[in-house]
C-alpha cells in the first residue's frame, strides 16, 4: 500500500518544542496531515520511553499503534474524511559534537530501531556515555561513526540516517561544522549508511548534483517541533506496512518500495541563501562571493547557506539526474497558502485556521488537498484565489524570498494584481 | 633519534637532560616544559645501552601517566619495550612481590586489601568503636606506615596488622614496606636505572625504597617541579626534592624552563602567583607567541557563577543546539571553535561540583567528573569484586566473568537502573576484557586511584578538582570559587598549608593553554551553609593589565526578550 511517513520529529521532552508533542496529538495531527507512519522521536529519553511503552502496543512487525483508550477520544475529533490508521516507529535524533581531524564537528543523526528491547539497549549504552535526561534530543560528545557502531550493535535492523545533511551548523555536510564527504564522517562504517535526509533547505534536485550521494536514497521528514508542523516534508512508500519492509525499501537498491518525497520549496528553508540574521543581510551565493564572504553590514563572515555549500561540493551539472532517482513534489504548507490568499501575515491567525479546518473537514487531509484535490472542490470551499494559489504551487510558479542564517523564507504566490482583484471581489460582497 | 643519537624533537636543555651520563640526576621541569617528552627520550637512550639482564624502572604518579609513558615509549622506540618496567610505586611493588613471593614473609596466596575490605575488617576488629573513630584509627596507622617509621607498633597497629595477616591481605602501604624489606635483603638488582616522575610528591616510604635501589647500585633520575607539590596531606614531602643533591651523592641538577603549553600572558600571570622563595627553580620563558585570554568574572552567587561558565562554554563550542544558535544565544559567526574535551572546569572541593553539574545538565552539555573515591570503591564494584573472588581458581578471567554474570543475573547488582550504577558495572565489564587472569584483574582494580577514574569514551567537558587536574592540560580552563576560604582553603575542620594552597592554584592556572577564566561568587552554599567570601588574594597577585574583567550576567531570557523574539522560539526547527 502507498503511505506517507514522517519519522524525524520531537516530543515535548526536547528543548524548545511544543507542550502538545505527545502521542495523542501526534496521532491526531498525523491524520489531519495524511501520514500513516510517524516517528516517536526522542525514544532515548527515559520518561518519554516510559510513556511510549505505556501508551503504544505492537501493530505490524516493528511498528506500534496507540492504545484504544488514548486513541479513541482523539479520533472523535478528527474529521471523518481524514480518519485513518496511524503507526509509530521508534526514532530518535542524536546530536554529536566532537573533534575529528582537528576540527569541531557537529552532526545530527536520526536513529531507527524495531523494538522496545532494542530501544532500551541503545538507551543503556548512551546513558553510560552521556546525559540523556535533560534533552529529548541528547547532545553527546560521541563521534558519529562510534554512534553508528553502537546503533548497529543494538539490533540487525537498527539503522541511522544523517539528519538534514546540509544545515550549516549541525549536519554531516554542513558548511560550518560538517565534512566534505559522508565517508569522512562514517569512515569504515559508511557502507551501513543507505539513506540521507535532505532537510528543509534542499530538495532532491540540489542533492543530485553530488555524485558522492548516489549510493544513498533521499528521504524527507518534518523535524517538527510542534504537531502542526508534522508532514511538512515526508517520505512516500509503496510497501507492506511494516518496519522490515521500510528497511528494505531504503536499504535494498533493487527494492521498489520507496516512491519519493514531498518537500518544502528549498528557498523556504532556514538556510537556503547565505547571510546574517542579526544584520538582516540576505545574500545569494553570487552576492556573497562579490562581498568576499563578509557581511556588508558588520564585516564578519556570513553564515554560508545550503545553496552555496552544494555548489561548492557539486560535481554534476544542474538538471542532470543520477542513475537512481526518485520523484519529489514541492509543497507549501496549506495554512501558508491560505494566509497568502487572504492577504494576512500569519498562518496561525484565527481566520486562516478556521478555513484550514473547514477545508480538511470537507475535502480530506492536507497532503491530499495540496497534491490531489480537484481545484474546483478547493475553489468551492476556499474560494477562487486559494484554488489559484494551489494551482501555482503545483506548477512550481512561486515567488519566494529565500531563507538565510536561521530565518525562514517567505512565500509569495500572488501578484499585487491578484490581491487587487480580491479586494474588488470583497467590495462586490459589500 | 638520529644515527648520531641526537634528536630534533628536543631543545638544547631537554637534550642535555636526556643525554646526561654523570650519575644521579634531578630534572627540575616546570609546567609545559616537555617533562614527559624529555623523560621518554632519556629512558629510551639509557635503556638501549643496557646489557643483558639489566632493566630500567620508570615510576609514575598514576596509572594513567604510566599508560601514557608506556605508549610514548613503544611508539617512538618499540625495541626497548621489554627493557623497561613502567608503573606506579604500588604496581611495581606488587609485581615485584608476586615475582619473588618465595623470598617474602607473605603467604603464598594473598590479596590487596581494598578500602572496602579495610572497612569490613576494621568493623570486625573494633566492633564497638564508632565508624568515625575507626576511620581515624586507620588513618593514624596509615600515616605511620607512609612515614616509614621503624618504631615499635602501637597496639592498634599491631592488632590491625595481625588481622591483615590472618586474612592473607596486604594493604597499599604494606606493598611498599614489604618490597622495601625484600630489597634491603637483596645484594643486587636487575634495575640499574630508576626514573621517578613527579618527584615533588613522594613520601618517606617511597624515598626509602629508592634509597635501597641506590644502595644496590642503581642510578636515579628524578623529575618534577617543587612548585607543583600538592599532596602533603597524603604524606608527600616536597623537601625530598630540595634535598636530592644531599641524599644522592654526586647528583646533578638540570632545569627545563621553556614553556610550550601556555600563551605568554597566561604564563606571565601564573608566574606572578607562584611562590618565589623556592630555590632550584628558574622562571619559565614562553615558547609560543600567540596571545590568549585571562578573564576574571565576579558572580553574585555560586549558581550564577555556574550559569556563567555554561554560557561561556556554549559560546565557545559555537552553540550546542539549534536553539542556542537560532535564538541568538550564541553568535552565528564562526568563532574559534572548541569541542567539549578542550574545556576543563576546576574547583577546590568536590562539594563545589553539584551546582556546576546541575547547570551543565540543564543545558544538555555532556560532562564527566573525577571521583573523590577510587573506582574499586564505587557502587556496586566492591560487591562485584567479592563475587568475582569466589570464582578464583576456575580458569581464566573470561570463564570467571561468564560464571559471575550467570550467577548474578537477576541479582540486584545488574538490575539497578541508576545510571551511575549501570555506568560502573559497564566499566567493570569493559575493564575485565583487558586481562586474562583473575588475579591480574583484581590487582588492577585494587590499585586504581581516584586520579585514574576519568575514562574517555566520548568527548565531555571535564569537571575536576584542582588536585585531579595535575598533569593534564586543556585549551580552556575555568577555576571556579577563586575566593578567600576556598583558595586558600580555610573552612572548619579543613586545615591547609598556605604554601601548598598557593601551589595548588598555580597547578590549576598552568593547566590552561589558551584561555583561563578565574571566577568567584559573592555568596555561595557549601555543606548546607551559606557563606560570603571576598575574592581570593591570589587574584591580586596577578597584575591588573593581564586581567580582563567580564561583568556580563547571563541573560534571563524570558524577562528580557521582546514579544517578537519570543515568537521566534516557536519557529525553531
Amino acid at each position: 500500500m502507498k503511505f506517507y511517513a514522517d519519522c524525524h520529529l520531537h516530543s515535548y521532552y526536547s528543548r524548545a518544542t511544543s507542550k502538545q508533542l505527545n502521542l495523542e496529538h501526534l496521532f491526531y495531527w498525523a491524520q489531519l496531515k495524511g501520514l500513516q507512519v510517524v516517528g516517536s522521536g526522542d525514544f532515548v529519553h527515559p520518561s518519554w520511553l516510559k510513556e511510549l511503552k505505556e501508551k503504544l502496543v505492537p501493530a505490524e512487525e516493528g511498528l506500534f499503534k496507540l492504545k484504544p483508550q488514548y486513541a479513541d477520544p482523539m479520533a472523535k475529533q478528527v474529521p471523518a474524511v481524514c480518519r485513518g490508521e496511524v503507526r509509530f516507529m521508534l526514532t530518535v535524533e542524536i546530536s554529536s559534537i566532537y573533534k575529528r581531524l582537528d576540527k569541531v564537528r557537529k552532526v545530527h543523526n536520526v536513529v531507527f530501531v524495531p523494538s522496545f528491547k532494542a530501544a532500551e539497549k541503545l538507551q543503556a549504552r548512551l546513558e553510560a556515555i552521556g546525559n540523556i535526561k535533560s534533552d529529548g534530543r541528547p547532545i553527546l560528545g560521541l563521534d558519529s561513526r562510534d554512534l553508528l557502531e553502537i546503533v548497529l550493535e543494538t539490533d540487525p535492523l537498527a539503522y541511522l540516517i544523517p539528519a538534514h545533511i546540509w544545515t550549516p551548523w549541525f549536519a554531516v555536510l554542513g558548511s560550518a561544522s560538517g565534512f566534505d564527504r559522508v565517508e569522512d564522517c562514517f569512515a569504515d562504517l559508511t557502507k551501513h549508511i543507505f539513506a540521507v535526509e535532505t532537510g528543509l533547505s534542499s530538495d532532491p534536485l540540489m542533492n543530485w548534483r553530488l555524485k558522492q550521494l548516489d549510493p544513498f536514497v533521499l528521504v524527507s521528514n518534518s523535524d517538527a517541533h510542534s504537531p502542526a508542523k508534522l508532514g511538512r516534508e515526508a517520505t512516500v512508500y509503496d510497501t507492506e506496512l511494516s518496519y522490515p519492509a521500510i528497511y528494505r525499501a531504503l536499504s535494498d537498491p533493487k527494492d521498489k518500495g520507496l516512491i519519493g518525497t514531498v518537500e518544502f520549496f528549498p528557498e523556504e528553508g532556514k538556510y537556503h541563501y547565505d547571510g546574517h540574521r542579526a544584520c538582516k543581510t540576505r545574500l545569494h551565493p553570487k552576492e556573497t562571493k562579490k562581498h568576499k564572504g563578509l557581511c556588508p553590514a558588520c564585516g564578519k563572515p556570513v553564515t554560508v547557506g545550503v545553496m552555496a555549500r552544494i555548489e561548492q561540493l557539486a560535481d554534476r551539472p544542474e538538471g542532470e539526474k543520477p542513475p537512481r532517482w526518485r520523484p519529489y513534489f514541492n509543497l507549501i504548507p496549506l495554512p501558508e497558502v491560505i494566509a497568502e490568499a487572504k492577504g494576512v501575515s500569519g498562518p496561525d491567525s484565527k481566520s486562516v485556521q478556521e478555513l484550514y479546518h473547514r477545508l480538511l473537514a470537507q475535502l480530506g487531509n492536507e497532503l491530499f488537498i495540496l497534491q490531489d484535490a480537484s481545484l474546483k472542490q478547493i475553489e468551492a470551499v476556499g474560494g477562487d484565489l486559494l484554488a489559484r494559489g494551489i494551482k501555482c504551487m503545483r506548477e512550481g510558479k512561486v515567488n519566494i524570498a529565500a531563507g538565510y542564517d536561521g530565518e525562514y523564507g517567505t512565500v509569495h504566490l500572488f501578484s499585487e494584481e491578484d490581491h487587487q482583484k480580491k479586494e474588488g471581489q470583497l467590495t462586490l460582497f459589500k | 633519534m638520529n644515527p648520531d643519537g641526537k634528536s630534533q624533537e628536543l631543545n638544547a636543555s631537554q637534550q642535555q637532560a636526556a643525554d646526561y651520563t654523570g650519575g644521579h640526576l634531578l630534572i627540575v621541569a616546570g609546567p609545559g616544559t616537555g617533562k614527559t617528552h624529555t623523560l621518554t627520550y632519556r629512558i629510551a637512550r639509557i635503556s638501549r645501552q643496557l646489557k643483558t639482564g639489566q632493566r630500567a624502572l620508570a615510576i609514575t604518579f598514576t596509572h594513567k601517566a604510566a599508560e601514557e609513558l608506556r605508549e610514548r615509549l613503544t611508539k617512538l622506540f618499540p625495541d626497548i619495550r621489554d627493557k623497561v618496567f613502567v608503573g606506579t610505586f604500588h604496581s611495581f611493588c606488587l609485581s615485584y612481590l608476586r615475582e619473588h613471593i618465595a623470598d617474602t614473609d607473605l603467604p603464598q596466596k594473598w590479596n590487596i586489601a581494598t578500602a572496602y575490605d579495610l572497612e569490613r575488617l576494621a568493623g570486625e576488629l573494633w566492633p564497638d568503636v564508632p565508624k568515625r573513630q575507626v576511620k581515624k584509627k586507620l588513618q593514624v596507622i596509615m600515616e605511620r606506615k607512609t612515614r616509614g617509621s621503624d618504631e615499635e607498633d602501637p597496639s592498634d597497629a599491631a592488632a590491625y596488622n595481625a588481622f591483615l595477616k590472618a586474612n592473607a591481605l596486604v594493604d597499599y602501604d604494606d606493598l611498599l614496606l614489604e618490597a622495601r624489606k625484600l630489597l634491603s635483603r637483596a645484594e643486587k638488582t636487575e634495575f640499574t636505572h630508576v626514573f621517578v616522575d613527579e618527584y615533588q610528591d613522594i613520601n618517606a616510604l617511597q624515598h626509602a625504597l629508592l634509597k635501597e635501589f641506590v644502595r644496590l647500585g642503581a642510578t636515579l633520575t628524578a623529575i618534577g617541579d617543587p612548585h607543583q607539590a600538592i599532596y602533603s596531606f597524603r604524606g608527600a614531602d616536597v623537601s625530598f626534592f630540595e634535598r636530592f643533591a644531599e641524599d644522592f651523592k654526586g647528583a646533578a641538577v638540570l632545569s627545563l624552563s621553556d614553556n610550550y603549553r601556555s600563551v605568554p600572558n597566561l604564563l606571565k600571570a601564573s608566574g606572578q602567583v607562584v611562590p618565589r622563595e623556592t630555590p632550584l627553580v628558574s622562571a619559565l620563558t614562553a615558547g609560543i607567541y600567540r596571545e590568549g585570554h585571562l578573564t576574571v568574572h565576579d558572580a553574585p552567587t555560586d549558581k550564577a557563577e555556574a550559569e556563567y561558565v555554561v554560557h561561556q562554554i556554549e559560546k565557545m563550542v559555537g552553540g550546542t543546539s539549534m536553539f542556542s544558535q537560532d535564538s541568538g544565544r550564541v553568535s552565528s559567526t564562526p568563532l574559534a571553535q572548541r569541542s567539549f574535551e578542550d574545556i576543563a572546569v576546576l574547583y577546590r572541593l568536590n562539594a563545589q561540583k553539584s551546582v556546576l553539574e546541575e547547570a551543565l545538565a540543564r543545558h544538555g552539555i555532556p560532562y564527566q567528573t573525577s571521583d573523590d573515591r577510587p573506582f574499586a570503591e564505587l557502587t556496586p564494584i566492591p560487591e562485584l569484586t567479592v563475587l568475582l573472588k569466589d570464582f578464583r581458581g576456575s580458569g581464566t578471567l573470561n570463564d570467571a566473568m561468564t560464571k559471575l554474570l550467570q550467577a548474578a543475573t537477576g541479582e540486584r547488582i545488574f538490575k539497578d537502573s541508576r545510571p551511575v550504577w549501570r555506568k560502573n558495572v559497564a566499566r567493570f565489564l569493559r575493564m575485565a576484557k583487558r586481562f586474562d587472569m583473575i588475579e591480574e584483574f583484581l590487582d588492577h582494580l585494587a590499585l586504581q586511584q581516584p586520579e585514574d577514574a576519568i575514562e574517555r569514551r566520548a568527548e565531555n567537558v571535564n569537571l575536576l578538582t584542582l588536585h585531579a587536574a595535575k598533569g593534564l592540560e586543556f585549551p580552556v580552563v575555568f577555576i571556579v570559587g577563586c575566593e578567600q576560604n576556598l583558595l586558600p582553603l580555610s573552612i572548619e575542620n579543613m586545615v591547609s598549608d598556605p604554601q601548598e594552597e598557593r601551589r595548588l592554584f598555580y597547578v590549576g592556572m598552568t593547566r590552561a593553554k589558551e584561555a583561563l577564566f578565574l571566577t568567584h561568587a559573592r555568596r555561595r552554599r557549601l555543606f548546607g551553609q551559606g557563606m560570603s567570601n571576598p575574592p581570593s588574594p591570589y587574584l591580586d597577585d596577578i597584575e591588573h593589565q593581564l586581567k580582563e574583567y567580564d561583568q556580563t550576567q547571563p541573560v534571563r531570557r524570558r524577562k528580557d526578550k521582546s514579544k517578537s523574539s519570543q515568537l521566534e522560539l516557536f519557529k525553531v526547527s
